[in-house]
């Protein structure tokens, strides 16, 4: 190497000031060891006041968002550095452009930010980093490269469309329905007005009407109640089309995040269970999973927290060929009462599931299945009335829905 | 790329200090001269002309009477002040050595961005600059800077020579030439130090300009500004450092080696053996007479003339031939180069007045330049072509004029010629906007391909079917976004 040579100049150079005695020998020698030998070993050194890390916390998306994030490199020497770069290794599908390298100069006792834009296009969770850095001196002698471990987890969630964007009507999911027993009237939804009878409350006078009408009117509220849903997941990879695979998979998943978002803001409680299997890098999130086994499963919980444990699960599962989902509906049925409603997510709406799905529609259930894939077996069960327990429904990404 | 403007500068005060410190030297060695004091601005102006010029404006079609001029610009005042031919002689050398290190210089500024052009074969993302370094020369080609390391090290280790020479020839120095040399000593190298940096930094600056780095702005002034910081320590360390403690200085081992030498050249002497004596003087054994003397015949002396007027004529025609093809083939170069010239005096008025006009802060008045130069990296590209108004222009000569001149059309057209376009690349833009030449590009971008890069000369006729096709294309080019 280039250095070798010029550090063996700089050893002649101290044997000729030893020889010859000058000033101008010993300052020339000096400079070359200094150049040479000296600047080189202090840099190594002095990297070890380097410190890099990461700014952006906890970082989760929807595809198409962009987010900014950030490492910071500190000197805490105080001495400059020449030149440093360094790259954030940034996957494929989170990498909107070709990702910069960002070159910057470090004087003592500083500190640099380098920004780099993340533009989710897929779902997954993706690990950034390490981040490469590499350090120059000012007369191109030597460069250091490091590599600094710090791996940061980006989620991205599923795309959640509203209903309609999946060709569903408003029917597909519950909500909030009609309790049998009037007991809990709820405040928030009038349902009218009636002539007042003795023992209503005066807070319930609805005065304009009673204006109107000359006679004492009271406000007739909607007795509701929260029910209890589960949404069942099949991620068999046999139960897809090998051709479609990936398109059909995806789409399931963004039903079942849409679904979920939707049966959540409507205020029921909402449990999940899946045979899929949770990628690797999805350790480290924090997921209220019960039971063990081969079957990922949720207790039905209502708000949005919920909603976040479902779409933190959706980002990182992936499909599996052990499991079939008649285990879960097989498990389901023998747990009874854990849920009023069953929402079930598939790619075809095989014979042996559909028979499952009647035989716990029998069990007391009430069954919405959502067919993510273009046949449907059973047509029969396509656009039945709104208090059928079991219909079948078509998932279908509208044209521009991603818009 | 601002650090190019400094560069030559930093080499003719890096050049300006080491001819005076030699200067200095020879004021020592050579009995009657003295180091004038107007010397110095003379070296270091001819210095400063040559690495600027060297940098922005010397091309190999540069003629020779060019070098001529500009040598003869810094020489002639010196036959006037000069006093004796000896000082003449002396102050010439010093003058056109100052000339010449700097030319080497700026020569060297100006082939790092040449060069480099074939970085724009690459995608950014293949470029990197990270290993641009001696130690990793290794790992591809050395590094670009090594030019400026050899001269560091060469000129440094010359300064040396001359001190030892100058200690060891026991001048008497006064206190004032002591400092003189002391200053330029110190000078020189940091001078020669921060040019190294600057050489250093500049080649990164081109190599991050076609990865297409993202650059921390005023990079380089905190470059410089720590880097300054750095040489001051450096040079204070080093002249504080302690000297001549050496327990194998020269004096010291000089007697023991010499005493060394002479017991090895002062051995025992060989002994003849018996019987191995030379043979007799005359008589002997192995005596060989005397080679007879007879008169050599006159044929012999005319056939040794022949041959020596025949090989001497052969000998001068080849001389003459050669002579000649050398005149011929310089005073076509030197022709060539001397049409050449007159405008490559337009372009350093230009560029004088450019800066004089920065400098005084005046407001740009003229339009630029109307000729299509070859792009330096790193020059924007709204830079590199005219403003004047296209209409007036005249109908294009060649078939590279006509590229020129598409390319400025396809600019106001919105279809630019990047800094990282080629000519094919960019016809393959243009494709895309025209509607009724598409394939006439091709044609015509080959046939460019052909001129601009080829071994031979297109026939008329071809080039008159290229030039038909370019003039076809001009005239859409033009008409583009008028009939919407």
């Amino acid at each position: 190497m280039a250095l070798i040579k010029w550090q063996f100049l700089s050893m002649l150079a101290l044997l000729a000031a030893f020889l010859f005695e000058t000033r101008t020998a010993y300052n020339w020698a000096y400079l070359m060891l200094i150049l040479f030998f000296g600047l080189r070993l202090f840099q190594r050194r002095l990297t070890e006041q380097i410190a890099v890390r990461r700014l952006t916390p906890q970082l989760s998306l929807f595809p198409g968002e962009q987010k900014e994030v950030v490492f910071q490199v500190e000197n805490k020497s105080r001495l400059p550095f020449a030149w440093i770069s360094g790259l954030d290794r940034i996957p494929t599908d989170l990498a909107g452009t070709r990702p910069k390298k960002g070159v910057f100069s470090l004087p003592g006792r500083s500190r640099v930010e380098v920004p780099a834009l993340l533009t989710a296009r897929q779902r997954g969770v993706y690990v950034l980093g390490p981040i490469e850095i590499f350090i120059g001196d000012f007369f191109g002698l030597s460069t250091q490269r490091f590599l600094v471990d710090d791996p940061q987890t980006v989620l991205v969630y599923p795309r959640i469309y509203n209903l309609e964007d999946l060709n569903l009507t408003s029917a597909a999911v519950i909500g909030p329905i009609t309790a049998q027993k009037r007991i809990y009237p709820d405040p928030t939804k009038l349902a009218g007005v009636r002539p007042c009878q003795a023992g209503d409350p005066l807070r319930t006078l609805h005065w304009p009407a009673t204006a109107r009408t000359n006679s004492l009117q009271v406000k007739q509220f909607e007795h509701t109640v929260n029910v209890t849903c589960l949404l069942l997941l099949n991620l068999d990879r046999g139960d897809y089309e090998s051709k479609k695979h990936h398109l059909q998979t995806e789409l399931a998943v963004s039903t079942a995040a849409s679904l979920s978002a939707a049966l959540l803001r409507s205020g029921a409680a909402l449990g999940f269970a899946a045979n899929g299997v949770l990628t690797r890098r999805l350790a480290q999130e924090k997921i209220n999973l019960t039971g063990s086994g081969p079957i990922l499963r949720l207790r039905p919980r209502q708000g949005t927290a919920q909603l976040v444990q479902i779409l933190t699960i959706l980002a990182g599962i992936e499909t599996q060929k052990k499991v079939g989902f008649e285990t879960i509906l097989a498990e389901q049925s023998r747990r009874k009462g854990s849920a009023a409603f069953l929402f079930l997510v598939i790619p075809k709406d095989s014979v042996e599931i559909v028979s499952r799905a009647e035989e716990l529609v029998r069990n007391g259930y009430r069954v919405h299945i959502f067919v993510a894939g273009s046949k449907i077996r059973h047509p029969r069960l396509l656009h039945r009335p709104k208090e059928a327990p079991l219909q079948i429904f078509t998932a279908r990404e509208k044209e521009g829905a991603r818009l | 790329m601002m650090i190019k403007r400094f560069l030559p500068f930093g080499a003719a005060l890096a050049s300006f200090c080491l001819v005076s410190l030699t200067g200095q030297y020879a004021a020592l060695f050579v009995q009657g001269w003295s180091f004038s004091s107007w010397l110095y601005p003379l070296l270091f102006t001819a210095a400063l002309e040559s690495s600027y010029f060297a940098a922005y404006f010397l091309t190999p079609q540069v003629p020779l009477l060019g070098r001529v001029l500009e040598l003869s610009l810094f020489l002639s005042p010196l036959y006037f002040l000069s006093a004796g031919s000896k000082a003449l002689a002396v102050e010439s050398l010093l003058v056109g050595g100052a000339w010449l290190l700097a030319r080497g210089y700026g020569r060297q500024f100006a082939e790092m961005e040449i060069k480099s052009a074939y970085l724009s074969d690459y995608p950014p993302s293949a470029i990197n600059w990270e290993y641009e370094s001696l130690e990793s020369k290794g790992y591809g080609a050395g590094p670009a800077v090594e030019y400026f390391w050899r001269r560091f090290f060469a000129f440094g280790s010359g300064a040396v020579v001359l001190a030892i020479i100058a200690e060891r020839s026991n001048f008497v120095l006064d206190s004032l030439t002591r400092v003189r040399l002391g200053v330029l000593t110190t000078g020189s190298l940091f001078c020669l130090l921060v040019l190294q940096t600057g050489a250093y930094l500049f080649r990164l600056q081109i190599l991050w300009e076609y990865a297409q780095a993202k650059i921390q702005p005023g990079l380089s002034r905190i470059w410089l500004k720590s880097l300054s910081v750095f040489l001051v320590v450096a040079l204070l360390a080093v002249n504080a450092a302690p000297v001549n403690y050496s327990p194998f200085s020269l004096e010291k081992i000089g007697p023991r080696l010499a005493g060394f030498l002479q017991r090895i050249l002062e051995g025992p002497a060989l002994k003849r053996e018996a019987g191995s004596d030379f043979p007799a003087a005359a008589g002997g054994p192995g005596f060989l007479p005397p080679p007879s003397e007879a008169e050599p015949s006159w044929w012999i002396a005319v056939i040794l003339l022949i041959y020596l007027l025949s090989a001497g004529g052969i000998v001068l025609i080849f001389f003459l031939i050669l002579l000649g093809f050398l005149i011929v083939e310089f005073s076509k170069k030197e022709l060539g180069g001397l049409r050449g010239l007159p405008k490559l005096a337009v372009r350093v008025f230009k560029a004088l007045k450019r800066v004089w006009q920065k400098l005084t802060g005046a407001a740009w008045a003229e339009p630029e330049e109307n000729v299509f130069s070859p792009r330096p990296a790193g020059v924007k590209e709204e830079f590199l072509f005219s403003r004047l108004r296209f209409s007036s222009w005249p109908e294009p000569r060649n078939i590279r004029a006509q590229f020129r001149r598409m390319v400025r059309l396809g600019r106001k057209k919105g279809v630019s010629f990047r800094a990282d376009h080629t000519a094919g690349e960019y016809g393959f833009c243009l494709q895309k906007k025209l509607k009724e030449g598409k394939n006439n590009i091709a044609l015509f971008i080959a046939g460019y391909h052909r001129v601009r890069y080829g071994r031979d000369r297109l026939g008329p006729n071809e080039q008159s079917k290229i030039m038909a096709l370019g003039s076809d294309l001009i005239k859409e080019i033009k008409n583009l976004g008028k009939e919407e």
